[in-house]
């Protein structure tokens, strides 16, 4: 087919050129696609255009996540056990007008609350304080070894050091940068090979595992 | 003519409705508190966000700390998701925001050597190569580009998404993607044809 030259400030040519980059990511509906198709036949600009769009998108596709997904994942875990807030609910889906027919009575609920904590606070006796973090103790539990890394120790450092003795990590890290590790085998030969890892600052075996 | 440029569009369109639907259920499970349903999320989208924190950040350091953040957020925040757009707009429109944010609470200039982490670890034949320097070009030349340019050129040429759903994501209108792919890429091709032996 013989492209035609058209007018580059016509409208068709300018919308085509806006919509040219969804025309080459294949996500324009039907009718966009087909319009832009029709004026590309004819259009060498766009023509060139889309060709070039097409290389960076090609060029684009060969790039790798560079992550390190179960180093990630772990980190990520530890912060969820580490924090008691499970997903909560926030209520979008309510309309508009809703909250103001529950007012009086959030009022009033808050204000029974209020009185309540200030008897409790200045009659109530004193009780223990005890936290506990949702899904803390699994891992806690899990958990035989407690390790630090240098501060300039790399994630592939770190990986390596968790593989040559066959642990991972179950939690962590702590305000002291500590990390919970799990060893398959958590004998003072094998802390002490993990002690030997470049990256590694300290190890200690969890209280219960060194009275084994 | 769209399979001129190696699109399918009903394979596509198909392959990207049941990964919606997988979303969604999954979205629904992470909301009930269902951790091992948040573990299958973050699997599938930990690379996505990695390649488009890497190409918007240009920080490696930065990208682990943002698609970090942004999970922890997905997780949080799961029973605010009310299925007006797809899962992945939430979570690119999360991550979007994280990043911006990131951004501009440092002020310590962009690593430039973090093209190289682009190219192959293991260095194949002469086209890889070539490939892969193209690519560290294209890198580059983003890196030259603002982070909200950058993101709407990502977002079209290397995630693929349709140009509504980046206007969600970055949260402006449609006209204004429209513009910023426009003058993003015009940019962007001026600078590669500066860097020698660039591409497009």
């Amino acid at each position: 087919m013989k492209a035609r030259i058209l007018p580059l400030d016509s409208a068709e040519h300018r919308s085509a050129q806006d919509l040219l980059p969804w025309f080459v990511n294949g996500t324009l509906d039907a009718a966009e696609a087909s319009s832009v198709a029709r004026h590309i036949a004819a259009c060498e600009r766009c023509q060139k255009d889309a060709a070039e769009q097409a290389q960076l998108r090609a060029s684009a596709s060969a790039m790798q996540a560079t992550g390190d997904l179960e180093r990630d994942w772990a980190l990520l875990r530890s912060r969820i056990e580490a924090d008691p807030r499970a997903p909560t609910r926030r209520r979008e889906g309510a309309s508009p007008g809703s909250w103001r027919r529950w007012l009086p009575f959030t009022v009033a609920l808050q204000g029974a609350v209020i009185l309540a904590l200030a008897v409790v606070l200045i009659a109530g006796p004193a009780r223990e304080e005890r936290y506990r973090a949702l899904g803390a103790q699994p891992a806690v539990s899990e958990a035989n070894a407690v390790a630090v890394f240098r501060g300039d120790a790399t994630s592939g450092q770190m990986r390596d050091a968790l593989h040559a003795v066959g642990a991972r990590i179950v939690g962590g890290p702590t305000i002291t940068d500590a990390y919970l590790l799990r060893l398959n085998d958590p004998t003072p030969q094998v802390l002490s090979r993990l002690r030997a890892q470049p990256g590694v600052l300290r190890v200690e075996a969890l209280q219960e595992e060194a009275s084994r | 003519m769209l399979r001129h440029f190696g699109i399918d569009r009903k394979a596509v369109t198909s392959t990207r409705r049941s990964a919606e639907d997988a979303d969604v259920a999954l979205i629904g499970r992470v909301a009930a508190g269902d951790l091992r349903a948040f573990e299958t999320l973050f699997r599938i989208y930990h690379p996505r966000l990695d390649r488009f924190l890497g190409l918007m950040t240009a920080r490696r350091t930065l990208v682990e700390e943002v698609l970090n953040d942004t999970m922890l957020v997905v997780w949080r925040r799961s029973q605010t998701y009310n299925g007006q757009s797809k899962v992945s707009t939430w979570i690119f429109a999360i991550a979007y925001r994280t990043a911006l944010k990131a951004l501009r609470e440092q002020d310590e200039p962009v690593d430039l050597d973090a093209a190289d982490e682009l190219s192959s670890e293991d260095p194949g034949p002469e086209q890889q190569l070539m490939a892969d320097q193209i690519r560290a070009q294209v890198f580059r030349g983003l890196e030259a580009l603002s982070a909200e340019q950058r993101s709407v050129l990502v977002l079209t040429y290397f995630h693929d998404l349709p140009y509504h759903e980046i206007a969600r994501i970055v949260d402006c209108p449609v006209d204004t993607v429209k513009t910023r792919v426009f003058h993003g890429r015009r940019r962007l091709r001026a600078l590669l044809q500066r860097d020698p032996g660039a591409g497009p």
